[in-house]
């Protein structure tokens, strides 16, 4: 069975103008087991008597949360359970909104390290850089999505890592519920991938200033083609850096619609993507930033946010400054702060990270706020998710405690309202060895 | 020592053996066998009087997989597979030596029972899996399982990152354990990072457990040593105390921080 549906996949890839017309119909839900299956229209679920963290307020004891048609209906201590609820008892429990990642490459890698054919992180292809598009790739089936949602982490950034360009391409906000584009994306492109300090000048030919310098021609020819696009088509205007595909992607950052993510790390580096930004008037996230904290009222005068991984503490010659004291520092500075476990099949290591982040001198109230509504705000969808509000979608987990203590866990996970199972391949594999004396091999 | 992977893709992109599973095995056993006759000529030489003018020419890679057979050097041994693992087990049992620990044994939750039998420790990451096919049937329950069986777990790191706070990783390892109904005390756990990885090291003479007559490796946490938010307080390796949270003087500061930042509050 497993081959015939091995060979039936690759049979498709050969056959991309078939994969071209189902493209254009719209995609349906995924109808895998693995999928969180949708609560029955109009039937409530209530979580009782919890210690509930909103973010956007303050924590309420013993507090009720509703859900209905994947929405959070009422949050407060003095809610009460609508008749024929699902009730979930949340004595003892903590409630928290979904966790989200800022920087993984989930359902985009599947086994990086033998199976080349099931990473589609990155392009070696300069031409078609900023347009590269993760949600193109994006496998909804992937064993990455269950193990990484059952720890609670319910979004996440799905980030490219190109090889050929500085710029690395468009970011999208997926959920991980499992079904297919379009419906698992929350936003895409959420953000415009961008590579400078030592990594973007190993991309730009060996120098920090060419990186910088290729992020500007692409910049200026976008802008040039967006004036003069039909002068472009009838190839009357100059030639560009850039393909036709690119200048277009590239347009919504000039706008200031979507955000220029660059990653950086060192003090330097990340003043000088805060002067090109200012310059072209863009919305510009840091990711990395490992030197942050030592421009940290810079960042925060200039209202930048940064995405961390707080355990970041080896120096390199792109971050001698590293420190387990970054995220506090930035967050102390007033800088808004949203945290990464820079992992793909570790992404679940998240609250690891804010819990460390704590450790290390960060305020409780804004680690939880890292990896909750921080990254909503910053990739476009505080309207949908990220706090514990009525009319938000319904992604909530309930921890058995402390949810950045390493000994607790998530009990219950919900995303969009749906309960996700708790079954992932390897909870399959455990079940399969549990007992020794009737494991395979015996 | 090396299986899986690792060996497979390093000589096979120079086109050269071991390009295979079998390759790596095949080389394994060519050597040992290389090995045991070194011994044997050396052993000869020596029974025969270690006449001077007779003596065996040395070969220093010889002399140390000899170290190995006659149990002088012990075998560490990176293999994610439960089957190569089983694998391995048998060619030491065929050249007669012993294998200390598998390291990642990713796998090692498979081959628990035969770990247990030839009293292998298995070196262990808390919850790394998929990065590779052979880390793909990682499993967050593989430490709580080898403990559970009456194996000497322990968790490692193989990152310097994750060897800064093996106790979180610990924690992990509790947490998973719990799940699938295996319950870990703490004290069993701490055995995981101190007396276990001794064990493998063959220094559990000198240290790994706090019992008179050992040196004093100490540390004094700040709190429950499980706990993300416990700090290291002191440490003390062979009686000195070589770090100190409150007492910068007692902090590591290495040459290559001086004077390279503007003010380096690492």
């Amino acid at each position: 069975m497993r081959i015939a549906a091995a060979f039936a996949l690759a049979a498709c890839t050969a056959l991309p103008i078939l994969a071209q017309g189902q493209a254009a119909a719209p995609a349906r839900p995924a109808a895998t087991a693995r999928a969180p299956q949708p609560a029955p229209s109009g039937e409530s679920i209530a979580i009782t008597n919890a210690r509930i963290l909103p973010v956007s307020g303050a924590a309420i004891e013993r507090g009720t949360i509703v859900i209905r048609g994947g929405r959070i209906v009422a949050v407060g201590a003095g809610v009460t359970a609508p008749a024929g609820a699902r009730v979930i008892d949340g004595s003892g429990k903590v409630v928290t909104p979904g966790l989200i990642e800022s920087a993984t490459q989930i359902g985009i890698v599947e086994i990086p390290g033998s199976a080349e054919g099931t990473a589609d992180q990155a392009t070696t292809d300069a031409r078609l850089s900023a347009a590269f598009t993760v949600t193109d790739s994006f496998n909804p089936h992937s064993t990455v999505i269950p193990v990484t949602r059952v720890d609670g982490i319910t979004r996440a950034l799905v980030v490219p890592a190109g090889t050929g360009s500085v710029i690395l391409g468009q970011a999208a906000l997926m959920d991980l519920g499992g079904e297919h584009v379009p419906l698992s994306v929350t936003r895409a492109p959420a953000a415009m991938l961008a590579a400078l300090g030592e990594a973007g000048a190993g991309l730009a030919g060996g120098s920090r200033s060419t990186a910088i310098l290729q992020l500007r021609e692409a910049l200026e020819d976008a802008a040039d083609y967006a004036a003069n696009r039909a002068a472009f088509n009838t190839a009357q205007r100059r030639g560009y850096s850039r393909s036709r595909l690119d200048l277009a992607a590239l347009q919504p950052v000039l706008r200031g619609e979507v955000p220029l993510a660059v990653q950086a790390n060192r003090a330097s580096d990340l003043l000088a993507a805060m002067r090109l930004a200012e310059q072209y008037k863009l919305r510009l996230v840091l990711i990395g930033a490992a030197e942050g904290w030592m421009v940290a009222d810079e960042i925060a005068r200039r209202k930048v946010a940064v995405v961390v991984k707080p355990l970041t503490n080896i120096p390199a010659f792109d971050a001698l400054g590293a420190t387990l004291e970054n995220a506090a520092r930035l967050s102390k500075a007033g800088v808004t702060v949203a945290f990464t476990a820079f992992d793909t099949h570790n992404a679940r290591n998240l609250r690891q990270e804010a819990g460390n982040a704590i450790a290390h001198g960060m305020d409780r109230d804004a680690a939880l706020r890292a990896v909750t509504l921080a990254p909503a705000q910053l990739w476009g969808a505080a309207d949908r998710i990220g706090s514990l509000d009525a009319g938000k979608e319904a992604d909530i987990v309930v921890w058995s405690g402390d949810p950045f203590e390493l000994t607790t866990g998530a009990e219950h996970v919900f995303i969009k309202g749906r309960e996700v199972p708790k079954d992932t391949r390897q909870r399959q594999l455990l079940e399969r060895y549990r007992d020794v004396k009737t494991m395979p091999r015996r | 020592m090396a299986c899986g992977e690792n060996p497979k893709r390093v000589y096979g992109t120079r086109n050269t053996s071991p390009a295979t599973g079998m390759g790596n095995v095949a080389g394994y056993r060519r050597a040992w066998q290389s090995a045991a006759e070194y011994r044997a000529r050396w052993r000869k030489w020596r029974a025969d009087g270690a006449d001077p003018e007779k003596r065996p020419d040395r070969n220093l890679q010889m002399e140390t997989l000899m170290g190995v057979l006659d149990g002088e050097i012990r075998v560490q041994n990176h293999c994610y597979r439960g089957d190569e693992m089983a694998t391995m087990i048998e060619v030491a049992r065929e050249f007669g030596y012993k294998i200390a620990s598998f390291h990642h044994a990713v796998e090692a939750y498979k081959v628990r029972d035969l770990l247990v039998e030839h009293d292998i420790c298995a070196s262990m990451w808390a919850d790394w899996w998929g990065f590779k096919l052979e880390a793909y049937d990682g499993i967050r329950e593989n430490i709580g399982l080898v403990h559970e069986a009456g194996g000497c777990a322990i968790v490692h790191s193989d990152s310097a990152e994750g060897i800064q706070r093996l106790n979180q990783e610990a924690a992990k390892a509790i947490r998973a354990a719990a799940e699938a109904g295996i319950t870990v005390d703490r004290a069993a756990a701490v055995r995981w990072l101190t007396i276990n990885p001794a064990r493998a090291l063959g220094i559990d003479k000198l240290t790994g457990s706090l019992e008179p007559g050992k040196n004093a490796d100490v540390v004094i946490w700040s709190g429950d040593p499980f706990s993300v938010y416990t700090r290291a307080e002191r440490v003390f390796l062979d009686g000195a105390l070589v770090y100190d949270r409150g007492d910068r003087q007692r902090q590591p500061r290495r040459d290559f921080t001086l004077g390279i930042l503007p003010e380096v509050r690492r």
